[in-house]
């Protein structure tokens, strides 16, 4: 792997900080402020994808919106779900490359800390 | 000394491409001629003939100007589509248990494109050249 693990996190974060409204965490937060992405720990490492040394990475970034309002919650978390791809594929940098935003699934209500919130995941894979 | 392959060193037309490759296999065939029975020998017997020798290489692909694709995409307009690579298997410099390997080979083919979503990569069989392949042992 050619960059750590903190690292891609960090900017994939970055990337998603572009997103308006959208509190952004690279580590899993106990009592997040929402609504929030949060990059987990990759799903899926591959090392030595490339002769230099690359690994490919699966991530699923986790999409949290307050369910204290169910068509505001909703609502908001699918205006994330649109516009986060395009946050992800504008961003520049050379800590990874080839990110591919792949799908996004499993929505759910899941305790965050203290409150309830609507959930969505992003998967994306990339080299690093 | 590793039987897995892991990182290695790679350029081709003087670019380090090594973080482009995900696959690197230089093949030598000799094919057979066989010799049939005789009155004398009742064995048919192969006996090893023309060498060939060819790179197997799978690479992901940018639009870069400087990259491994445009150097094969360009390389392929020239009159003898020939480009020179050198490398070696395992990191650190050329030896005895690190050999690298150099010479010219022949595009014959380049892809441009990939499905959407998906990463463009291609595998690609290049011949080398009359030259052949040079083993560099660092001595």
């Amino acid at each position: 792997m050619i960059s750590t693990l903190p690292a891609v996190r960090a900017e994939i974060a970055e990337a998603l900080a572009a997103v308006d409204g959208l509190y952004v965490y690279d580590v899993l937060p106990t009592a997040p402020e929402l609504p929030c992405a949060v990059v987990r720990w990759p799903e899926l490492l591959t090392y030595t994808e490339t002769l230099a040394g690359h690994a490919s990475l699966t991530f699923r970034i986790g999409l949290y919106c307050s369910s204290a309002d169910d068509a505001a919650g909703q609502g908001q978390l699918a205006g994330f779900v649109t516009s986060i791809p395009a946050a992800l594929a504008a961003h520049t940098t050379t800590t990874y490359r080839a990110l591919n935003i792949v799908s996004a699934s499993d929505f759910r209500t899941e305790k965050v800390g203290e409150a309830t919130a609507y959930a969505f995941d992003i998967t994306t894979t990339l080299l690093a | 000394m590793s039987d897995i392959q892991l990182t290695g060193s790679l350029t081709i037309d003087s670019v380090d491409v090594a973080d482009k490759v995900s696959s690197f296999v230089i093949r030598r065939t000799r094919t057979g001629v066989t010799v049939p029975a005789t009155l004398g020998n009742i064995r048919e017997v192969d006996k090893a003939g023309a060498l060939k020798e060819v790179v197997e290489i799978n690479f992901f692909s940018d639009q870069a100007a400087a990259s491994l694709w445009a150097s094969l995409y360009d390389a392929i307009d020239t009159d003898s589509a020939e480009i020179t690579f050198s490398g070696t298997l395992e990191d650190g410099a050329a030896s005895t248990d690190n050999p690298g390997f150099s010479g010219t080979f022949v595009v014959l083919g380049i892809d441009t494109g990939a499905d959407v979503g998906s990463l463009r990569q291609q595998s690609q069989t290049y011949p080398i050249t009359a030259d052949g392949i040079t083993k560099d042992t660092g001595s």
